[in-house]
């Protein structure tokens, strides 16, 4: 849910941010999330807007499989995206400019909003992180 | 796995055909020229919908001209050997193109390859553009009813993403021929003569007697997002007598300007010290040319 709830946030933005329309003009696409440990989602954009729904999306352009704590630390800059992408960390499926193109909508939106994104990216360290295991 | 068969293969008649038809059909249609990328995405499932190619080799587009002022403009479809013939007019003043297109080892590539197509393919492994960047280049592009001319340093965004709006054409590239006092040299690293280069070097600057003058220092290969230039060396060089220690101290700067990562192909330590060791030489040499 960390995940999808980060994404929804973004896309709360993302329509908010009118600076970034020109990157949405004609792109009309859907985004599968399939992130292990959290249940399947996507982003659809058309129109220039940007919506989050649960589940599997019938006709994705682009599919994310990643660990859900992987994608979350790639979201929040904790994990260099093209390294984790270059030793298999994860797996997109679909044209690559179109998952680049998400990659700097979402820079760009965070850069536009710098207090709020600021804040959630100081907070996550401590959302991401992994219970420590007992010792036996 | 199933390769990419496009269901429509067109010639474009016209510019303004061409960017119309794209602003029409948008993502599904996609340009082809050298056909060199569009063939890597089609074999790796990276076309996503696209279900139409459009050819733009029959326009007027494959041309290299020099006007009055010495600004070279470069057609998009010009192909990689077209750009060596003409640089090879100017050895000392172009060595930085020469360098570049020479190193592009095989010769299918030099041949079909576009100067348009390795910009538009926004790939930081590609020479041509850290070549062009090096040179001050800027793009020209086109959309109906509107042209623009952009630099070329803020044309690449990220992988596979330029700085094209919807519709949007790149047309031609421009860039001033050097001084005589100016030259320059490129140089790579790969691991074989047809893998993509794991660090590349641009470098282009002036001698203004002993010291470096104008000078730019382009990194690219597997270093990053797209190709960079790499300002804290500049800075480092620039105004500064030419010589050895500080080359070396200024190429040092590099760790500044990217940040490597490790992949199977090389540590980010490994890169590092290529990107150190080729600004070194490419900086030696592009003095040694200038006498």
């Amino acid at each position: 849910m960390k995940c999808r709830f980060a994404l929804r946030v973004f896309v709360f933005f993302l329509n908010r941010t009118p600076q970034v329309r020109d990157m949405l003009e004609g792109w009309n696409k859907t985004l599968q999330f399939n992130l292990d440990g959290e249940a399947p989602f996507h982003v659809v954009v058309k129109d220039e807007r940007a919506a989050l729904g649960g589940g599997v999306a019938a006709a994705p352009d682009l599919v994310v499989t990643a660990p859900a704590p992987m994608f979350m630390g790639i979201i929040t800059n904790q994990i260099n995206a093209d390294e984790a992408f270059m030793n298999k960390k994860y797996e997109v499926i679909g044209s690559p400019g179109d998952a680049t193109r998400f990659r700097v909508l979402g820079e760009r939106v965070q850069d536009y909003h710098p207090v709020v994104f600021g804040a959630m990216l100081k907070l996550a360290p401590l959302v991401t992180r992994q219970p420590e295991r007992r010792r036996a | 796995m199933k390769a990419f068969v496009p269901h429509d293969y067109v010639f474009a008649s016209s510019v303004a055909d061409l960017t119309a038809t794209l602003q029409a059909e948008g993502d599904s249609t996609r340009i082809i020229a050298g056909g060199t990328t569009i063939h890597e995405l089609g074999y790796h499932q990276g076309l996503g919908h696209v279900r139409r190619l459009v050819d733009i080799t029959k326009l007027p587009l494959s041309y290299i001209e020099r006007d009055v002022d010495d600004v070279i403009g470069v057609g998009a479809t010009t192909t990689f050997t077209q750009l060596l013939r003409f640089a090879e007019t100017q050895p000392r003043r172009l060595a930085l193109l020469v360098d570049t297109i020479r190193a592009i080892r095989p010769m299918q590539v030099r041949n079909v390859g576009t100067v348009g197509g390795s910009i538009c393919s926004s790939l930081p492994f590609f020479d041509v553009p850290a070549a062009l960047m090096a040179l001050d280049a800027e793009v020209v592009s086109v959309r109906p009813g509107e042209q623009r001319t952009s630099p070329l340093e803020q044309f690449f965004w990220d992988f596979f993403l330029p700085d094209l709006r919807y519709g949007e054409v790149l047309t031609e590239v421009r860039f001033r021929l050097p001084d005589n006092h100016t030259s320059g040299a490129f140089q790579k690293f790969e691991t074989n003569s047809v893998d993509w280069a794991l660090v590349s070097v641009a470098v282009n600057l002036k001698r203004d007697g002993d010291r470096m003058r104008d000078v730019r220092v382009v990194v690219g290969g597997g270093i990053g997002r797209r190709v960079t230039r790499a300002r804290h060396v500049e800075q480092a060089l620039e105004g500064n007598v030419a010589g050895d220690p500080v080359i070396a101290e200024a190429a040092r700067n590099v760790a500044d300007d990217v940040t490597t990562f490790n992949d199977f192909r090389g540590s980010s330590a490994l890169r590092t010290h290529l990107l150190t060791v080729y600004i070194r030489r490419c900086v030696a040499r592009a003095l040694a040319r200038i006498p």
